[in-house]
């Protein structure tokens, strides 16, 4: 499966669908919100303020009804408030009433609303009452006012108690509509809260089935590769088992399973190189002990042959050392690889050096396998051991590597402030670069040639020995089929 | 009628002199005679001119000029199979490498001098 989408474009995607849920939900709540509010300002205002006031002028209404009553028992009191303010006070209340309150002809922005409202749900008959009770209250005040300004004397008292009655009756009517106004307009509002209460949910519900999904599926595209990565790194660490990945994509669990694998199997490459050199470096460990083993066992078990000791001494002094030079070689290379080599310099001749490496290493090899050209007395300042064990796994490389029957050319030259050792190897399987291999730890030489020296492990400590000595080794290829190493150090 | 001598003689082909000189060493003590090879090619010349002499044929792993398996080829060709050849092998896995190159015998460096007495000796 390609994983064209990187991890960080699926997690942002994730978030940002979330954030829009959130911001839905968010924007609805407030909706939601805002129209609660406006809904409870309208039924304050537009609803109950209006019940409100028309239950006060019908208190009005009754002590007007109230006063004309106690009149017409013959009584003489005055009307606390004069009768024309009270009427004055009704009409203010109905100009009021009309221009605030009224639904069926209304023109304010609730009455719109509600009327509208009642439409929807088929309430029109109240808009009726509601006239009707209008013209009847208009009617009303209308006579009250005939009354008093009419000389009130003129009017019997009765008639007008009568009158006061009526529109106190009016009034009680126009209410009645009201409270029906007002229980409609409370359903309609406890629905348009239900519908967003419902909206919420159903958005809620819907945001949050959605994000799981999309989260699933942002899971099913990083956990099982993250799990088959794990168990690759798991498989790999408990078993040395490095196994080709198979993820082809180019999102960021790709690259990291890409970098892993180039990890896994440069480990793999630097494990196997490690079991070739310790392979060979018994292997070359165990070619002195046989020697060293046989011979001590002759001496032993045949202590009659006198005659043979001289040379099976010789032999055993010979490998002992050899095999004293091997571990040595190993030891140092350990201690170069942890930075640890321990250097102490002085004023030397490098071609006595180079000569002592040279017969030490004759020693081991039936053949002549070195054509020497040595300048004398190239004074340098070195550490002679480290220079000595240098110069042995230089040699013995280069003796490793050679083929065919040419000695390896080693000659010792200066040139300026710099002396120079170099070995040709003639050999036409091997290329300069295949060399510089062998100059990085755990490489070894698995020899191919005639003469025979093995060279175990590699110019690894070669490199670092010259590196201590501020010098430089390197190899090139010659013209004539060979390449040659060079050790250059400081004078 | 004449009669023909029984082959006593063992070859050593082995790059490394010391392992070579202390094996024909030996052979003197125990009485058998050695001859020698630094190598395959020489091997193999030793064993044209020295077949009816030879026994045992102790061949390194590691054989220098030739690959392992072709020289062990070459040399079982030139030997026929009359001569017991054991491979000697300082590896870490000479059963391996014996199996690998279809000898049937191996010693593995540094060996037991009474393994290989008997082998020189039989």
């Amino acid at each position: 499966m390609k994983h064209q989408i990187s991890v960080g474009h699926r997690l942002i995607l994730l978030v940002a669908f979330q954030t829009s849920i959130a911001a839905v939900l968010v924007f609805i709540a407030l909706r939601a919100m805002s129209a609660v509010a406006a809904d409870a300002r309208y039924m304050y205002q537009f609803q109950y303020l209006g019940v409100q006031e028309i239950g006060k002028a019908m208190e009005v209404a009754a002590r007007l009804q109230s006063f004309f009553a106690t009149r017409s028992f013959g009584s003489h009191a005055e009307s606390p408030v004069p009768i024309s303010d009270v009427i004055a006070q009704l009409e203010t209340f109905y100009k009021r009433y009309r221009e605030e309150w009224e639904t069926a002809n209304g023109s304010t922005p609730d009455a719109i609303r509600f009327r509208r409202d009642l439409f929807g749900s088929g309430d029109t008959g109240l808009l009726e009452k509601e006239k009707k009770a209008q013209l009847d209250i208009e009617e009303s005040i209308r006579t009250l006012k005939a009354d008093e300004e009419g000389d009130g004397s003129k009017t019997p008292v009765q008639t007008r108690w009568s009158h006061a009655r009526q529109l106190r009756r009016n009034l009680a009517a126009l209410y009645a509509v009201n409270l029906d106004y007002t229980r409609l307009a409370n359903e309609h509002v406890a629905n348009r809260t239900q519908r967003a209460r419902n909206w919420l949910f159903t958005i809620g519900i819907l945001g949050t089935f959605l994000t799981l999904l999309l989260g699933t599926f942002v899971h099913r595209a990083i956990a099982p590769r993250i799990r088959r990565l794990v168990t690759k790194v798991n498989r790999f660490r408990d078993f040395g088992v490095h196994e080709q990945n198979v993820e082809t994509g180019k999102d960021e669990i790709s690259l990291l399973a890409h970098a892993l694998d180039t990890g896994f199997a440069a480990i793999a490459t630097r494990d196997r190189e490690r079991e070739e050199f310790l392979a060979i470096t018994a292997h070359e460990l165990k070619t002195p002990i046989t020697s060293i083993h046989g011979y001590s066992k002759l001496l032993i078990d045949h202590p009659e042959r006198a005659s043979l000791f001289p040379r099976a001494l010789e032999i055993i002094h010979r490998q002992s050392w050899r095999l004293s030079r091997l571990v040595e070689h190993l030891f140092l290379a350990m201690r170069a690889r942890s930075g640890q080599l321990h250097f102490d310099p002085k004023p030397l001749d490098l071609s006595t050096v180079v000569q002592h490496v040279l017969s030490e290493l004759r020693a081991l090899i039936s053949s002549e396998p070195f054509s020497v050209n040595c300048k004398p007395n190239v004074m340098i300042l070195g550490d002679e051991v480290l220079l000595e064990h240098a110069l042995w796994s230089l040699f013995a490389s280069a003796s490793a590597l050679s083929q065919g029957d040419l000695p390896i050319k080693v000659v010792l030259d200066t040139e300026g402030a710099c002396a120079r050792v170099t070995a040709d190897v003639m050999s036409t399987e091997r290329s300069a670069q295949d060399i510089e291999t062998l100059f990085m730890p755990f490489q070894s030489v698995q020899y191919e040639n005639d003469s025979g020296i093995r060279a175990g492990v590699g110019l690894y400590l070669c490199r670092e020995i010259v590196r201590l000595h501020s010098g430089r080794l390197g190899v090139r290829e010659l013209p004539n089929a060979g390449f040659e190493f060079s050790m250059e150090l400081s004078r | 009628m004449s009669r023909k001598s029984r082959p006593n003689a063992a070859l050593v082909i082995d790059d490394d002199p010391n392992c070579r000189e202390m094996i024909e060493t030996l052979g003197l003590v125990w009485g058998v005679p050695v001859l020698q090879a630094a190598n395959c090619k020489e091997g193999l010349k030793v064993i044209k001119s020295e077949h009816g002499r030879i026994k045992l044929i102790l061949l390194d792993y590691f054989m220098p000029g030739m690959e392992p398996a072709k020289c062990v080829a070459s040399i079982i060709a030139a030997a026929g199979s009359s001569i017991q050849i054991v491979l000697m092998t300082a590896a870490a896995d000479p059963a391996l490498r014996a199996a690998e190159l279809k000898v049937k015998h191996w010693l593995s460096k540094p060996f037991e001098m009474s393994s290989l007495q008997a082998l020189l000796t039989a």
